[in-house]
C-alpha cells in the first residue's frame, strides 16, 4: 500500500474503532456500581474504553504528523504478470485479479449464507472451485479432484471423525 | 518431581498422546516449511481438533506443531533464501550460502541436529525450573494476580516496535473485548444487546482462529501473486563426527541464550535465533567465515530458537503469562481446553502437565529423525501450490470456528476477527496485543474487584506485601527500561515487535 493511503485508512480505522469506546460509555451508564464503592459493571470497561480513546486520539495524531514525511513503500518481490485474456472474460480475470482481497472476502461471506441454506457440501463444492479460480489456480481436472478430494477429506475429519454436526442446509432439513 | 516426570513418559508412550505430538510435529514441520505460514497460525488453526481428545493429547499436538514449525523454518531459509518462519531469518545468513556450494544436505542436517538438540536441552531447562517457579507462585493472592496481569501487559511494550501508542491501542482494544459477557463481581449481563451469543463473552476460539489463521488465509490471498524464488537442489543428508564436534560447543551454549530470552516474555523465537548467532560469531575462532556458509552460523540459530520454544513456555505454564506470540495461542488452548494456566495446574493437573512436559522432550527426538530421514520429502512440499493451501485454510477456519459450539455465529464472529486481523497487519498493528488484552483482561477485572473487596476500596494493600512490592518494582522497572530502549531505538524492541507482527 502506498504511504499516503496507509496513512489515511490509518486515520479512518482509528476513527471507526473511536465508535466502539464511544459505545461502551453509553451503555456502560445504565449499569450501577456496588453500594458504597466504585466498583460495579461498569467500572472496568469505562477505565479501558478511556484508554482506548486516549491512544486512538494519539495514533490519529501521528498520522495526520507524518502524512508528509513517509514515503511510498513498494514491495520488494515483485508480481508475476501473467495474461488474464481477451474480452469479456479477460476483463472479468483482470478485475477480479485487482480486486482478489475483497473478492475473496465476499466469496467467504457468500459460503457462510450457502452453507446456511445448502449446507457444508454443496456450499464447499462451490466455494472451493470459485477461490481456487480466483486465486488462478485453473487446470481443470485437478480442481475437480482438488475440490471433490477436499471436501470429502474435511467431511471425513470433521462429520465423522470429530463428530462434528456439520450444517445440512435449511433446504435439507 | 523426577517421579512425575517418569509418569509423564510412562503416559506419553502407553497413550495416544504420543501419536497426537508425532502429528503435530509433522504437521508442524510442513507448516514452518512454507514460507508466509507459521507455526502461530498452524497452531490456532488446529486447537480445535483438540477439543475432542484428551487435554494432555491436544497439548502435545500443540506443542509439537510449536516445535516442528520452528524448526521447519530453517528448510526454506537453507534452500529458498526465505525463511519459513521469522525465526528462520538468521539461519540464512550461513545456510543458503551452503547451500549454494553444494552443501544444501549438510546444512539441513546441521540444521536438524542443532534444532532438537537446542530443543532438548530447553525442554530439560523447562521440565525441572517451572515447578519451582510453581511453587512460589502458588502463594499469590488476589492482589499479586492483578499486577502479575499488568505485568503482562506491559509486554506490549516490547512488542509496540515504532510505535508504542500502535501497540496500547491494540492491547487496550483487546480488553475491551474481554468485558463483553456477564461481569465477574456482579453478574450483570455487559454488552450482550440481548443475543445469548454474547452472554458468556466472546469465545476465544473463534477469535484466535480468525485473528491469526484468517488473517493469514487473506493476506495470502493478497500475495498470490508473487513470484516465488527458485530452489535449491538437496544434496547428501549427513555431517562427520569432525564437523558435529565443531559446533556441539556452539549448540549447547545457543540452547541456554534461546532458553533464558524465551522466558522473557515479550522476546521470540527471532531474537533468540539472532542472539546466538551473534555470540557464535564473536566466539568463533574464524568470524570471517561467518556469512560465507560457516556451519556455526546454521547450528546457532537453530539451536537457539528451537531451545526458545520451550524457554517460553516457563511464563506461560507457571503465571499465566505467554512468553511470545505462539505460546499466546497455546495459553488460549489451554483456556479452550478447560485448563486455567498457572501454578495450580501443577497441583491440580500434575499428570497433564509432566505428560506435556515429556512431550517436549520427546518431540526433540521425532525433529531429529523427521529432519534427517523425511527432509526430502519436506523439500517437496515447498512445491505445493500456495493456492490451494490458502483455499483450506479458509475452509479449515470456517470449520474450525463452527466445531466448538455448532454455531455460525463463532464463524461470523471468527470472519470478523480475521478481517480485523488483515486491517491490523496491513497498518502495521501488532496483533499479539489484542490476544493479551483478551487473554489477560478477565484475569486483572476479578481479582481487582476481589482485591478491593478485601481491602475495603484501599489501594495501600498492593504495596503491603512482600510478592506485590516486588511485581511493582519490575513493572516499573519494565516501562522505564522500554521507554528507554524506545528512545535509544535499538533494534531489540523492533525485532520482538517484527516477530509478533508477522506472527
Amino acid at each position: 500500500m502506498r504511504g499516503r493511503r496507509k496513512i489515511y485508512a490509518d486515520i479512518l480505522m482509528n476513527l471507526v474503532f473511536a465508535a466502539l469506546p464511544v459505545m461502551m460509555f453509553v451503555v456502560s451508564r445504565s449499569y450501577d456500581f456496588v453500594e458504597g464503592t466504585i466498583l460495579g459493571a461498569r467500572t472496568f470497561p469505562m477505565l479501558i474504553a478511556a484508554i482506548l480513546l486516549i491512544f486512538i486520539i494519539v495514533n490519529i495524531g501521528r498520522a495526520i504528523r507524518n502524512r508528509n514525511v513517509e514515503e511510498e513503500i513498494e514491495s520488494s518481490i515483485a508480481e508475476r504478470e501473467d495474461e488474464v485474456g481477451t474480452g469479456l472474460l479477460g476483463e472479468f480475470n483482470q478485475f477480479i485479479r485487482v480486486h482478489r482481497v475483497g473478492v475473496a472476502l465476499l466469496l467467504l461471506v457468500f459460503y457462510m449464507i450457502m452453507m446456511t441454506f445448502v449446507g457444508f457440501i454443496i456450499s464447499s463444492l462451490l466455494f472451493i472451485p470459485s477461490m481456487l479460480y480466483l486465486l488462478e489456480y485453473r487446470r481443470a481436472w485437478k480442481v475437480v479432484v482438488i475440490t471433490i478430494a477436499g471436501t470429502l477429506l474435511l467431511h471425513v475429519v470433521f462429520a465423522l471423525l470429530l463428530g462434528v454436526s456439520l450444517p445440512i442446509g435449511l433446504v435439507f432439513e | 518431581m523426577l517421579l512425575y516426570l517418569f509418569k509423564g513418559f510412562a503416559t506419553l508412550f502407553s497413550s495416544m498422546t504420543i501419536v497426537s505430538l508425532f502429528s503435530g510435529v509433522v504437521v508442524g514441520i510442513i507448516i514452518g516449511v512454507l514460507p508466509g505460514l507459521t507455526a502461530t497460525m498452524g497452531i490456532a488453526l488446529l486447537i480445535p481438533l483438540t477439543y475432542y481428545v484428551s487435554p494432555a493429547n491436544g497439548l502435545s499436538l500443540l506443542i509439537g506443531i510449536f516445535a516442528g514449525g520452528i524448526y521447519g523454518g530453517s528448510v526454506s531459509a537453507i534452500l529458498l533464501k526465505t525463511p519459513g518462519t521469522p525465526a528462520a531469518g538468521a539461519t540464512i545468513l550461513d545456510g543458503y550460502p551452503l547451500a549454494q556450494k553444494g552443501y544444501a544436505g549438510k546444512a539441513i542436517a546441521i540444521a536438524t541436529i542443532a534444532s532438537a538438540l537446542g530443543g532438548l536441552i530447553g525442554a530439560l531447562v523447562l521440565s525441572f525450573l517451572a515447578p519451582q517457579i510453581a511453587k512460589i507462585a502458588i502463594r499469590f493472592g488476589p492482589p499479586e494476580y492483578v499486577l502479575l496481569g499488568i505485568y503482562g501487559l506491559t509486554m506490549i511494550s516490547f512488542v509496540s516496535g515504532k510505535y508504542l501508542s500502535r501497540g496500547l491501542f491494540a492491547g487496550a482494544f483487546g480488553l475491551l473485548i474481554s468485558t463483553f459477557g456477564i461481569d465477574p463481581i456482579t453478574s450483570v449481563p455487559r454488552f450482550t444487546f440481548g443475543t445469548l451469543n454474547l452472554l458468556n463473552g466472546f469465545e476465544l476460539l473463534p477469535v484466535l482462529i480468525g485473528i491469526f489463521a484468517m488473517s493469514q488465509a487473506i493476506e495470502g490471498v493478497r500475495d498470490s501473486r508473487l513470484a516465488q524464488p527458485e530452489q535449491m537442489k538437496l544434496s547428501k543428508i549427513g555431517i562427520s563426527w569432525q564437523e558435529f564436534k565443531q559446533i556441539l560447543p556452539h549448540i549447547v551454549k545457543s540452547a541456554f541464550i534461546g532458553t533464558f530470552v524465551g522466558a522473557v516474555p515479550g522476546t521470540g523465537t527471532d531474537i533468540a535465533a539472532f542472539l546466538s548467532y551473534g555470540e557464535a560469531k564473536r566466539s568463533s575462532k574464524h568470524p570471517e567465515l561467518f556469512g560465507k556458509g560457516a556451519i556455526e552460523g546454521v547450528a546457532a540459530p537453530e539451536s537457539g530458537n528451537n531451545a526458545c520454544v520451550n524457554g517460553a513456555m516457563i511464563p506461560m505454564f507457571t503465571l499465566g503469562i505467554p512468553g511470545e506470540a505462539a505460546t499466546a495461542v497455546i495459553l488460549g488452548g489451554l483456556m479452550v481446553l478447560g485448563l486455567q494456566p498457572g501454578p495450580l495446574l501443577f497441583t491440580d493437573k500434575p499428570q497433564i502437565i509432566y505428560t506435556v512436559f515429556a512431550s517436549t522432550i520427546t518431540s526433540n527426538l521425532f525433529i531429529i529423525v523427521l529432519g534427517i530421514f523425511g527432509a526430502r520429502l519436506f523439500a517437496k512440499v515447498l512445491s505445493l501450490p500456495k493456492t490451494v493451501i490458502v483455499t483450506f485454510i479458509f475452509l479449515f477456519a470456517v470449520l474450525g470456528a463452527f466445531s466448538m459450539r455448532n454455531s455460525m455465529f463463532d464463524v461470523i464472529v471468527m470472519s470478523c476477527a480475521g478481517v480485523l486481523g488483515y486491517i491490523f497487519t496491513t497498518l502495521e498493528y501488532p496483533i499479539p496485543p489484542v490476544l493479551l488484552g483478551i487473554i489477560l483482561g478477565p484475569l486483572v477485572e476479578s481479582n481487582l474487584g476481589r482485591t478491593l473487596l478485601i481491602s475495603g476500596g484501599n489501594l495501600t494493600i498492593f504495596f503491603k506485601r512482600p510478592i506485590s512490592i516486588f511485581f511493582i518494582v519490575i513493572i516499573v522497572g519494565t516501562i522505564i527500561q522500554n521507554y528507554l530502549k524506545s528512545r535509544k531505538g535499538t533494534k531489540s524492541g523492533a525485532g520482538a515487535h517484527q516477530q509478533w507482527r508477522t506472527r
